[in-house]
């Protein structure tokens, strides 16, 4: 009878060790391995916006993938967008911003909106800039 | 940050949905050529091989920015409120929380520079332990390093104090592009 204990716990043991072992894998070990490696911050998956078209190129199609000639869709960002001076600005003190110093003027672009678009388009007085992030 | 113009033509860019060594793709307008982020150039189309001109700037907090330019403006986008952006991790060098977070980590992020076609890459655990401002050589010229750990940023300054074009990265971001990068440690103090 204490044998059959033993082997029960033991089993009980091993289930419990190996579903612990499944859902580390798939919560941490897994997106690890899939996410690849971003050399700025990870990107944000956006809704693709109106204005769409495709290119064909040689790209990867996913991080980690590998090179293949592909048609990849091209989403619309903005251009030319308004600014607001330091103080009618509604930021958080330790929030990110990409600041820029052109023709004497400052300008900074919150990367929560640089998130939203990876690229943007912009002018600084004459100068017409792309932050990317 | 790119100026958006091919000698004197301007381009405007759209977001590609493709990546070249993990990293973000674009795609202008007018020629529908693809250019690389972090190579600094159009990899594919009719402007294959042609640089993006490199505007220095820097990522730091908001209170940092508007610390350092008062008569700043600000970039809005209408209608859209976006996500603010932190790091979760305001001491670089110590271990990040374990509790799963949409913010960034400081740990393993650094600045880099290529100056005078010398590549290197100061990782903000390191700059920690340094002393700041930091003067050197780098391709044969004077950079100097400045590093704030509470507005969690890293700048390069050249010797008339000209921002130089760096950008914070993740050590192994910086590595997949520049994979011959000098790795900048603090000198040990030996006790």
């Amino acid at each position: 009878m204490q044998n059959q204990t033993q082997s029960r716990f033991s089993l009980y043991a091993f289930l419990a060790v190996a579903v612990l072992a499944v859902a580390a894998i798939s919560t941490w070990v897994l997106p690890r391995l899939l996410t690849g490696k971003q050399g700025a911050a990870p990107t944000e998956e956006s809704a693709a916006p109106a204005g769409t078209r495709t290119v064909k190129g040689r790209v990867q199609t996913r991080p980690g993938g590998p090179l293949e000639e592909a048609e990849i869709n091209v989403h619309e960002v903005p251009v030319d967008l308004p600014s607001v001076g330091a103080a009618e600005a509604s930021l958080e003190e330790y929030e990110l911003v990409l600041g820029v110093v052109v023709e004497g003027q400052a300008m900074a672009y919150p990367i929560r909106y640089l998130a939203l678009h990876e690229v943007v388009n912009n002018r600084v007085g004459e100068t017409p800039l792309a932050p990317t992030w | 940050m790119y100026a958006r113009r091919v000698g004197e033509q301007e381009v405007t860019f759209d977001f590609a949905e493709g990546l070249l060594q993990n990293n973000l793709l674009f795609v202008d307008r007018e020629t529908s050529s693809i250019w690389s982020q972090l190579h600094g150039q159009a990899v594919s189309g009719p402007l294959e091989g042609t640089p993006l001109q490199v505007v220095a700037s820097m990522q730091t907090t908001w209170k940092f920015w508007r610390q350092l330019h008062p008569d700043t403006r600000v970039v809005t986008v209408e209608g859209e409120e976006g996500r603010p952006y932190f790091y979760r991790n305001r001491t670089p060098g110590t271990r990040p929380p374990k509790k799963r977070s949409t913010t960034h980590d400081t740990s393993v992020l650094g600045l880099g520079l290529v100056v005078g076609g010398h590549a290197i890459y100061f990782p903000f655990r390191e700059l920690e332990r340094a002393t700041t401002p930091l003067t050197l050589k780098l391709g044969g010229e004077q950079v100097t390093i400045h590093y704030r750990q509470s507005a969690l940023t890293a700048w390069a300054e050249d010797a008339e104090g000209n921002l130089l074009p760096g950008v914070l990265a993740y050590e192994q971001g910086w590595r997949d592009f520049n994979p011959g990068s000098e790795t900048y440690r603090a000198a040990t103090v030996s006790r």
